[in-house]
């Protein structure tokens, strides 16, 4: 779980871990025909990896509350910091 | 069949509503009390992904292929976990560059190409149009079945009908209207819609409880939920293969997630609400899982409702692409099919505002201004406020955008289903991911190859895909298609270069991504980037590195702050150089330093003159280039490559300096070379005088032995003096050899001396009664002066004998003949004890006493006949005395006698306390 200087390994064990269970090699095993309570195998388990992996990165990212680099001060919403108002658009 | 009376008015007073919170949101973000400030509206407004086509055509799509659907749902969620490395990246770099849009972003990395920003948005229009189209399909279609069920052949009717009648020419004029109000009220440059944003926001919702009543409707009002559903159609042997994928879908399942991996960032509407739109980097973090749990929740019940439209309609009658729709329709509950008209309406509206607005950006800021500014008659980089242009501009692309996507709907879209007709879109951004995750990664990317990227996927996207699907709505010859151009089979556009075994989106997709990848990164290995693709790339690239601080020191249109400039001054020169330069500046121009704020192109040109004295004209022309053309360029930046130039120098200096170093050790190897030799020739001619001093006695030793030995007749004194000679000159021999032998030990370091503290006052006795003989044989008076008690030296007894004996000797040989006299003094000094033996002979000439301690030099001329002297007496004298650690010298002048002097350094108490006494 990424803490105060961590440099989001988490997010890269989830990313390899949803590749993996998300992806043919894996999708094979359950992809055959089979049902579990009534219905169909592969939907329940694309459905049940699809929920645990947004549960773990939800977990992640709220036990975390931090971002990447220094923090940047939010500027006052629709206004960007520094930019005069009434000025035409700077990137033309 | 609902009436046209309703069904208008419900969609009319929905629009009105969004227009109301449209306005509500601008309102508030004026009164700066944001109603889109926090992560929540953030994540339903990325739910703009989610567009009619998921409303409608996923349902189409698992009909026919089963969970092969989901996959475009499961990218974005593995890119959002992602999140922490590619779309904070992204939002950062957008936040501290002030990005506009995502051709922005890609010229804005690659040295803020036009040329790049300009192909840019020539794909992304030509990619996204069909896909906007699929929506006006979609929302018209869907007005037409609610009209018209059960007459399904509604949409051939409706073409037949007046051209105002159209319902889809109606909806776009509105939704030109709509995106006009509330994209382009203002021009501001962070490109904030904060007030369509919410709209958008709301629309997600619409969108998913439409979705989930019809969901529950479908799987618990006509089934007993969803183990009745799956039960039902398990037990349909046509249906039951939807449960499984088949082998030929798993390739098209991995593409599909790559496809939309890359879809979620580089969709332009996805792209304008993920990164342009966030207003605070912080609402990621809810929005990373928020966003991928809508997909699941808008998912989990489109397999059921085609399952059920599968089971309610087995004739095939109806599109399955509208089973949303015709099975409230079907069961008679009107109000919920009104309901799902206009949650489809919404999926459908969102996704076609925010991607017109995101590409009129584009077609504003990166294709037709930058395209102005150049013209030279317009003279527009002079005019003052462009904003009134700019507006207008953007309002034209937007009806253009909108204009377009209609026409290609009307003659191209009717052909394909929507899953298909998205799908092209998606591939086509799909180009960007390259250049994107290639440029924030890597900061080897450069312009050149970013080009050949992009115009490469683009070329082979358009050839594979968009050119195929013009010939098969009619447009072009399908022998094309078909056979290949000019009926060369291996560039069939479906089979490139004979590929076969893949569905038409894989297929593209590898070939397109193959092209795009290569061109990037080997057109960026063969090209050189410039100073500006350089910077950029380092702001790009590190961007989670730089401080705060970047925040106060950006360039802007050719000018900095003083402040900025004097430091980057100061850093290379020093405050001190600094200050003088500016002083003498500020007085030159007659203004005062303080006044000055801002730095005009005197004060610049100025600078960068300073600069390069330092640092070369190299980095400080790259320093004025970066202030010239790069606007945003953040001293950072221009810090970092002065930084590297110093690095540079001050590695050439070393260099310098090493080579220095070698020059000197190869000028003391020579000189020590030449003192070898020096030493090798004075050894030779040590060997070569030795030998000649040797042969001198050896030989009258001979001559006088033979004489001897031939001659028996010859009388006794005449044979007693031959002996004599001979046994003196055997004596000279030894004590030569005993002498050489001395000398070579001393020289050597080999000879065993007894150092110790003495009084000197015994060993001068000693020495005058071991040549009292001399003196008398040769009736030479001798006066000694020796104070009584000498002080204590520190000295070899023997030696210090040896050394006086010496001394005395050659006194008695060199003093008056007639009246000879040699005096011995010795005199205590404050370091040490003088003693001098003097004569009152010829003296020596300044060259005679230059080389009286030299060895064989012994003044031989005039001692021919004095069989005493050897020549290595006072050689011998001076190793010995400077062994003690004395000076040994003579001082004369010819006809005045001679004074040989040498000093004996005291014992170390009497050092200590002779000190003493001088103070």
């Amino acid at each position: 779980m990424p803490r105060r200087g961590s440099s989001g390994e988490a997010y890269v064990a989830l990313f390899l871990l949803g590749v993996v269970l998300l992806t043919p090699p894996f999708l094979t095993i359950f992809s055959n025909g089979g049902w579990l309570f009534g219905i169909p195998l592969l939907y329940v388990y694309l459905f049940l990896v699809w929920a645990v992996l947004v549960g773990l990165v939800a977990l992640a990212s709220e036990g975390g509350r931090h971002f990447p680099g220094p923090r940047q001060r939010p500027g006052p919403p629709g206004k960007t910091p520094g930019q005069t108002p009434g000025q035409p658009l700077g990137k033309t | 069949m609902l009436s046209g009376w309703i069904v208008l008015p419900v969609a009319c007073a929905y629009l009105v509503l969004l227009f109301a919170i449209a306005y509500y949101g601008d309102r508030r973000a004026m009164q700066g009390r944001s109603l889109i400030a926090n992560p929540y509206i953030y994540a339903l407004s990325i739910a703009v992904y989610c567009t009619s086509w998921t409303f409608y055509g996923s349902v189409g799509r698992a009909a026919q292929a089963g969970v092969a659907f989901l996959p475009i749902y499961l990218g974005p969620t593995l890119t959002f976990v992602l999140w922490w490395f590619v779309l904070a990246k992204i939002i950062r770099i957008s936040k501290v560059n002030r990005i506009t849009s995502i051709a922005d972003f890609i010229s804005s990395r690659y040295g803020k190409s036009t040329l790049l920003s300009g192909l840019v948005t020539v794909i992304a229009v030509v990619g996204i149009m069909p896909y906007i189209s699929l929506q006006l399909k979609a929302v018209s279609a869907s007005f037409n079945l609610l009209l018209h069920y059960p007459e399904l052949d509604a949409p051939a009717a409706v073409f037949q009908a007046p051209f105002t009648a159209d319902t889809a020419f109606l909806i776009t004029a509105a939704l030109a209207i709509f995106t006009i109000l509330f994209g382009t009220r203002q021009i501001d440059a962070a490109e904030h819609h904060e007030g369509l944003v919410a709209a958008i926001a709301f629309e997600s919702i619409i969108k998913l409880v439409a979705f989930l009543a019809v969901g529950i409707f479908v799987t618990f009002g006509l089934y007993n939920g969803f183990g009745d559903l799956f039960a039902a159609a398990g037990a349909i042997p046509e249906i039951a293969p939807l449960f499984a994928i088949d082998d030929g879908g798993y390739s098209q399942w991995v593409a599909l997630t790559l496809l939309s991996m890359a879809a979620i960032i580089c969709l332009p509407r996805q792209f304008q609400v993920t990164v342009i739109e966030n207003v605070d980097e912080a609402h990621l973090h809810k929005a990373v899982w928020l966003f991928p749990l809508y997909l699941l929740i808008i998912n989990i019940f489109v397999l059921p409702i085609a399952l059920a439209g599968l089971m309610q309609f087995p004739d095939g009658s109806v599109d399955a692409d509208t089973f949303v729709l015709t099975l409230p329709l079907a069961a008679e509950h009107k109000g919920l099919a009104l309901l799902v008209f206009i949650g489809g309406l919404s999926a459908a509206t969102g996704m076609v505002i925010v991607a017109t607005i995101a590409l009129s950006t584009m077609v504003c800021n990166d294709l037709v201004m930058p395209a102005l500014l150049r013209i030279p008659w317009r003279r527009l980089s002079e005019e003052r406020d462009l904003t009134g242009l700019l507006l207008a501009i953007r309002r034209g692309s937007i009806v253009l955008i909108l204009a377009m996507s209609y026409i290609y709907y009307r003659y191209i879209g009717e052909s394909y289903a929507l899953v298909t007709i998205g799908l092209v879109s998606f591939a086509a951004a799909a180009q960007f991911a390259p250049a994107i995750i290639g440029g924030i990664f890597w900061k080897g990317g450069t312009r050149i190859g970013a080009l050949a990227g992009l115009s490469l996927g683009f070329v082979v996207w358009a050839y594979t895909l968009f050119l195929p699907s013009m010939a098969r709505s009619g447009w072009l010859s399908l022998s094309f298609v078909e056979h290949g151009p000019w009926d060369i089979g291996l560039l069939r556009p479906y089979q490139l270069f004979g590929m076969q075994g893949l569905d038409n989106v894989t297929h593209a997709l590898f070939w397109s991504l193959l092209f795009n990848i290569g061109g990037f990164v080997l057109g960026s290995i063969f090209s050189r980037a410039n100073a500006l693709e350089r910077i950029q790339a380092t702001v790009f690239v590190d961007v989670f590195r730089r401080g705060e601080r970047q925040q106060g020191s950006s360039f802007w249109r050719g000018t900095a702050s003083f402040d900025d400039v004097y430091a980057v001054v100061v850093r290379f020169l020093g405050k001190q150089r600094a200050d003088k330069a500016f002083e003498a500046y500020a007085r030159d121009g007659d203004f005062e330093l303080g006044e000055i704020k801002e730095a005009d192109s005197s004060l610049l040109h100025f600078t960068e003159r300073l600069l390069a004295g330092a640092i070369g004209a190299a980095s400080a022309r790259v320093m004025l280039a970066s202030v010239v053309k790069g606007e945003m360029v953040r001293i950072d930046e221009v810090m970092k490559i002065l930084d590297e130039t110093s690095q540079v120098i001050e590695y050439s200096h070393r260099l310098e300096q090493k080579s220095s170093e070698l020059e000197h050790a190869y000028s003391d190897l020579r000189a020590a070379n030449e003192r070898l030799q020096e030493l090798d020739r004075l050894k030779d001619d040590f060997i070569s005088t030795v030998s000649h001093e040797l042969r001198t006695p050896l030989t009258s030793i001979r001559s006088f032995s033979e004489i001897l030995f031939d001659n028996p007749a010859l009388d006794q004194a005449q044979r007693s003096e031959f002996l004599d000679i001979i046994i003196k000159e055997s004596e000279r021999l030894t004590r030569l050899i005993n002498q050489i032998l001395d000398l070579a030990k001393m020289e050597a370091g080999r000879l065993v001396w007894n150092m110790a503290d003495l009084d000197p006052g015994p060993a001068i006795e000693e020495a005058l009664a071991a040549t009292l003989a001399l003196f008398r044989e040769r009736d030479v008076q001798l006066k000694v002066e020796l104070p009584d008690p000498l002080p204590t030296v520190h000295a070899d007894q023997d030696r210090l004998v040896q050394v006086v004996v010496n001394l005395l000797s050659n006194a008695v040989k060199f003093c008056d003949p007639d009246r000879g006299e040699v005096t011995v003094e010795a005199q205590p000094r404050a370091a040490d004890l003088l003693v001098v033996v003097g004569d009152n002979g010829a003296g020596l000439s300044r060259e005679e006493q230059r080389r009286a301690f030299e060895k064989f030099h012994a003044l031989r001329e005039d001692l021919a006949h004095d069989l005493q002297g050897t020549g290595l007496g006072l050689p011998i004298c001076r190793q010995i005395v400077e062994y003690f650690g004395g000076r040994i010298w003579v001082e004369s002048e010819p006809g005045k006698g001679a004074r040989f002097a040498f000093t004996l350094p005291y014992a170390a108490t009497v050092q200590a306390a002779s000190s003493i006494a001088a103070k």
